[in-house]
């Protein structure tokens, strides 16, 4: 698919890019730089990101902040699969870049967030200063200007993960459509019984 | 224990090992009397020991030790109980009827370690996912988890 | 669990605030027994950012691990790297000199003061007030620059060592710091105007939330939380750690343990560094590194007791060489007042140069063990005013 840049798309970028609502995703540190970006000093409304969805349904970009854990991998994979299309994936600070710190002998972290999700533009520092991450959102700005949706969706489809259920399927989190397989992962047992659930569905 | 400035009763079989290196005292405790013992340094108006703010095992060579820091609003006093049990059967009476903070540091200290607290309310691991095999915390843990292969390219 | 299972069946709903939610405390879980919109039980599900800190410093040199400290909380970077410091020290038997450990106390309490900002920010933008985290943020920014000069970064400092501290002060640093000192009062009355009076925030947390001391003490709470309760637990005034003997100051004390009177304390609290850092300015032995330097150069004795050259005005007691320290064999228990409690380090050493067992307790850990005893039979809209003034940051109980 050759590269056609249309006015149309020309238009379309332009909109879309400057006014991305980034999800709250805040886990760590990185969290903290995260907020101080949207404070008083260095201030993200300038650049259109001001509007923090907490719902994942309605924001369009994802700047994961903070450690990724292994505990804490299958819900950044539900919340990133919730995300409507097209969305983007920020990677800040070196835990999520790499697993930074953590990297060497860690039991319990995820080596790099982009070995679960595709990343579009990489962060490092730890925690960056806020204007590093400012500087993100322009790279990324610049990288939506010139893409057109179908080169983003090829995007997308090579990088859908492809996981199994497991035979044991006792989690109260509700799956957002039983065709898409879910990755098995340690969930919860609190004695839910899923069949007394199932009628309020 | 005449090294020692609290005075705990002889019939609960105490041993002073010695202090730390800010003179915090440590002493050492049977598990089979350790309920009563705590419960004796709570209430004794001598001691009145009325915090369990720790709870934490240190895996050493051939043997578990079980540290517990308890502290006295009253006195200002620190004091460390240590219980040593064995690495073949783990066992040790839970303090979750003395008190209540214990709960989840036993539960943090059966995930990392595996060591059982009988009696403990709620059993379950605390820090890492439901169905983690191993205990992290030990010396000769190796980490074989399935979720090891996210970390492989 | 049974118990569960028939609430289900018959009118409960069981909801979660799963871990990514919109307040800034971090990734914790709640899975709530909702009777209506009465919460009957809770149960938090925590371990989403463990990262394994505590097998962590089993392979890593004491100096390696120094940096990774900072990180168990970040908002309070200098107390954990203050427990650390003061633990290892304590087995090796280094001593700290004079001027250290009053840099020590200065940067402590000006962390105090940024985390207490940031709690405040965070605590009523989760009851809905947008506007008081832009004016905190702004103080936050001034302490961080100030601390960016002093130390490098913003936030993990990495500016203690075993013996004392690493650099000088900058020149003019403590007049920037004077001056700030001067001016934060006033913007503290700027958030009081706003705050303290306002119906909505009367309503929503004066009497929600209380916590009896027995209860508190039962699960071991400590910090601001206590101390809102009543009871009289503040481990710079009976443990006297670092020079906090030398220095005066009040414990802020309220009595009836509900959301309201946590507020108070903090701010109570953040007064009183800001005074407890006045007074140690005054009091550095040393004083102004640029005058310290000149009269080093004319004395030129070098003794021991000198005001001028003696070992209370240098920054590190004995240089420690990092590939080859090795304390001896020993264990010690530190205990620090962190501005969300007190936080303690226990370390165990065998004599190689790799710590063999560290070992955390974070404030916060006590605080979300509490949280389902204080919002049991309360509404839900009672969720956040309960669980933001108990100032729980997720990576300290994770670990």
């Amino acid at each position: 698919m050759k590269i056609i840049l249309t006015a149309v798309d020309v238009v379309y970028n332009w909109a879309r890019s400057n006014s991305l609502w980034p999800l709250t995703f805040a886990t760590s540190c990185c969290g903290i730089e995260m907020i101080s970006t949207s404070a008083a000093s260095f201030d993200i409304a300038r650049f259109g990101a001001e509007v923090f969805r907490a719902s994942p349904r309605q924001s369009d970009l994802m700047i994961t902040a903070g450690t990724i854990t292994h505990k804490m991998a299958p819900a950044m994979l539900q919340l990133y699969e919730q995300m409507p299309e097209p969305k983007y994936v920020i990677a800040m600070g070196a835990c999520c870049v790499t697993g930074g710190m953590y990297e060497n002998d860690s039991y319990s972290v995820v080596r790099g967030v982009d070995r679960i999700i595709p990343v579009d533009v990489y962060l490092p520092g730890c925690p960056p200063r806020p204007e590093a991450l400012l500087d993100a959102i322009i790279k990324l700005q610049k990288k939506m200007k010139t893409e057109s949706l179908m080169e983003r969706r090829e995007f997308l489809e090579a990088h859908k993960p492809k996981v199994t259920y497991s035979d044991d399927r006792s989690c109260e989190v509700l799956l957002p459509n039983p065709e898409i397989e879910v990755i098995h992962w340690g969930v919860q047992k609190t004695g839910y019984d899923k069949n007394a659930e199932v009628s309020n569905v | 224990m005449s090294e020692s400035s609290i005075a705990i009763d002889q019939k609960y079989g105490v041993k002073f090992l010695d202090r730390t290196s800010d003179n915090i005292e440590v002493v050492q405790v049977k598990p089979d009397m350790l309920v009563e013992t705590v419960t004796y340094l709570k209430m004794n108006k001598d001691t009145q020991f009325d915090v369990l703010y720790s709870v934490s095992g240190v895996d050493k060579d051939g043997c578990f030790e079980v540290v517990y820091h308890l502290f006295s609003t009253i006195f200002s006093k620190n004091l460390v109980l240590k219980v040593i049990i064995t690495k073949n059967c783990p066992d040790v009476p839970s303090l979750t009827g003395v008190y209540s903070a214990a709960d989840w540091h036993e539960r943090e200290t059966y995930d990392l370690f595996g060591i059982n607290f009988l009696n403990h309310p709620n059993p379950e691991r605390l820090l890492l996912p439901n169905d983690w095999k191993g205990h992290p915390l030990r010396k000769d843990y190796v980490n074989d988890d399935e979720r090891l292969s996210w970390n492989a390219r | 669990m049974s118990k569960l299972k028939e609430n289900i069946i018959q009118k409960d709903m069981l909801i979660n605030v799963g871990p990514q939610h919109p307040s800034t405390h971090g990734v914790l879980r709640l899975i709530i027994n909702l009777e209506g919109e009465i919460i009957r039980d809770t149960k938090p599900v925590i371990g989403y950012l463990h990262r394994g800190k505590e097998k962590l410093a089993e392979s890593r040199s004491y100096t390696q691990y120094l940096p990774m400290v900072d990180r168990v909380d970040y908002l309070s970077g200098f107390f954990y790297q203050a427990a650390f410091c003061y633990a290892v020290e304590s087995i090796t038997g280094l001593k700290v000199p004079r001027r250290a450990e009053y840099i020590r106390l200065i940067t402590m309490e000006l962390n105090r003061i940024a985390s207490h900002l940031l709690w405040l920010g965070s605590f009523l933008l989760d009851l809905g007030a947008t506007s008081p985290l832009f004016y905190v943020f702004r103080e936050r920014e001034d302490i961080l620059k100030l601390l960016e000069e002093l130390t490098g970064q913003r936030m993990m400092y990495n500016y203690y060592t075993f013996g004392g501290v690493k650099k000088e002060i900058p020149e003019g640093w403590i007049a920037k710091v004077l001056g700030l000192c001067k001016g934060m009062p006033k913007y503290f009355d700027e958030y009081e105007a706003i705050i303290t009076k306002n119906p909505i925030l009367l309503e929503r947390t004066k009497g929600i939330g209380v916590m009896t001391p027995e209860l508190g003490v039962d699960y071991a709470v400590t910090g601001p939380n206590i101390r809102a309760s009543g009871v009289n637990y503040d481990l710079r005034k009976s443990n006297m750690y670092s020079v906090y003997s030398e220095i005066d100051f009040n414990t802020c004390l309220e009595e009836s343990g509900d959301s309201y009177d946590r507020y108070v304390v903090r701010i109570a609290e953040m007064r009183e560094s800001v005074k407890i850092i006045e007074k140690a300015l005054a009091q550095l032995p040393g004083g102004i590194p640029e005058k310290l330097r000149v009269k080093r150069v004319n004395c030129g004795c070098k003794k021991e007791e000198c005001q001028y050259c003696g070992f209370d005005t240098q920054l590190t007691g004995k240089k420690i060489n990092p590939a080859v320290f090795k304390p001896p064999v020993g264990e010690s228990v530190v205990s620090i007042e962190a501005p969300r409690g007190i936080a303690t380090c226990y370390v165990v050493s065998d004599g190689t140069n790799k710590p063999y067992r560290v070992k955390w307790r974070t404030p916060s850990y006590s605080s979300v063990q509490i949280l389902p005893e204080l919002i049991k039979n309360r509404p839900y809209s009672d969720l956040m005013p309960i669980f933001g003034s108990l100032d729980v940051v997720l990576p300290e109980v994770d670990r």
